[in-house]
């Protein structure tokens, strides 16, 4: 009767260990495709489009100690992303960073994308605390249009842009944004 | 029975939805749409096969007292295996399926054939019989969920085939018309078998 025990159970034993090494090998050939697969679908299609017109995904860029190193020397950068478009060629970098300039509530965050040859290809705001119906028109292409094209490796002066007329602070949070995008480009992308 | 009357079992005689009507969960729920139907019978009809090479392989290793759980731990291989390659290759499909392809696992039909054939029978023949039953239940996915696409959204595979002026019967993508029309079914094919016996 013991011995049977032990049988029965080393045969569950060997059938359930094998399946689970089949199991994760498949884990493993397939995680990178399904990591991918989430995280284009976690991606909101108009962001893409405003930052980086054409692109599917914004993957993360491979250089992982250059990020560390940027974030070590500028406390607003937040990471450094590769525009790819849907075969997988790369359409240019896309900088995330928190603005450096207060708004009216607080920081907002931003997506900056910048060409390979080192223009703008546009901006947009994915969180702020602005007021609804003023502050938060700097999320509008209105506003955030006027930066495509724009050099990607000269900071823009107060002078160069045009503010929301009576949300000023909220614009100046935006551009000191897309400045911090610029320097952190110009320093370490360009 | 020669091979083909096995395979042919699996279809008509002992079709896993319109006569043995097991599994009927996932087939009332994921039939909205005939991709969905199509996604699922293919899955269904992977699992189905696989297990049943493995189980009639190892029928002679697994002792009596315990195949359930022995079957469960194969079958349940197999779902995840098929849930691990739709999530990476077939992204679209594996949202709409949602959880109905991890429940593959209990659905009966594929434990049901594991114990009444698999573990009975060659592997050639489980093969057989594997796909039998999965294109049996293949085909019963196709019909019900290409009628239910017609009528709830007047289209298939996403092409109009209905003209725009077609008010679509909302009900018949709702989970009521899902039993009607299964119902339906059912009949429509009780009536042509027993006429053919007649």
């Amino acid at each position: 009767m013991k011995n049977n025990f032990i049988k029965l159970a080393g045969v569950l034993l060997i059938i359930g260990a094998v399946a689970s090494g089949v199991l994760a090998w498949l884990n493993d050939a397939t995680k990178e495709r399904i990591a991918m697969n989430e995280a284009m679908a976690s991606m909101d299609p108009a962001i893409l489009e405003a930052v980086m017109p054409g692109s599917v995904m914004f993957n993360e860029h491979e250089d992982t100690d250059l990020i560390e190193k940027i974030k070590s020397e500028n406390e607003k950068f937040i990471n450094l992303f590769t525009a790819v478009d849907a075969s997988g060629n790369e359409l240019g970098k896309v900088v995330r960073t928190w603005s450096t300039v207060k708004g009216f509530n607080g920081d907002m965050e931003l997506y900056v994308g910048f060409t390979p040859d080192g223009q703008i290809s546009g901006a947009t705001v994915i969180s702020h605390q602005e007021t609804e119906g003023l502050g938060s028109r700097v999320t509008l292409p209105d506003f955030t249009n006027q930066f495509i094209g724009r050099d990607g490796t000269a900071v823009i002066g107060e002078s160069d842009y045009d503010a929301i007329a009576g949300a000023t602070m909220s614009s100046k949070s935006f551009l000191s944004g897309i400045n911090n995008a610029i320097a952190v480009y110009a320093e370490y992308v360009k | 029975m020669n091979r083909f009357e096995i395979f042919k079992n699996g279809i008509t005689k002992e079709n896993p939805i319109l006569v043995q009507q097991v599994g009927m969960c996932a087939t009332l729920a994921i039939t909205t749409s005939l991709l969905n139907g199509i996604g699922m019978g293919i899955a269904v009809i992977a699992v189905l096969t696989g297990s049943n090479i493995v189980i009639s392989a190892l029928r002679k290793f697994i002792p009596d007292e315990v195949r359930i759980p022995a079957f469960i731990i194969v079958i349940a291989a197999f779902t995840t295996m098929i849930d691990l390659l739709m999530h990476a290759y077939t992204f679209e499909l594996y949202k709409a399926l949602g959880v109905f392809i991890p429940l593959i696992v209990v659905n009966c039909i594929i434990l049901a054939r594991a114990e009444a054939f698999a573990s009975k029978n060659s592997i050639v023949d489980s093969i057989i019989d594997g796909l039998g039953m999965g294109v049996g239940y293949l085909v019963a996915m196709i019909l019900l969920s290409g009628i239910r696409e017609i009528l709830g959204n007047g289209t298939i595979l996403g092409f109009r085939i209905l003209p725009e002026a077609y008010e679509p019967m909302m009900m018949a993508v709702q989970p009521p018309g899902a039993f009607i029309l299964l119902g339906l079914l059912i009949g429509v094919v009780n009536y042509l078998s027993r006429r053919k016996k007649a």
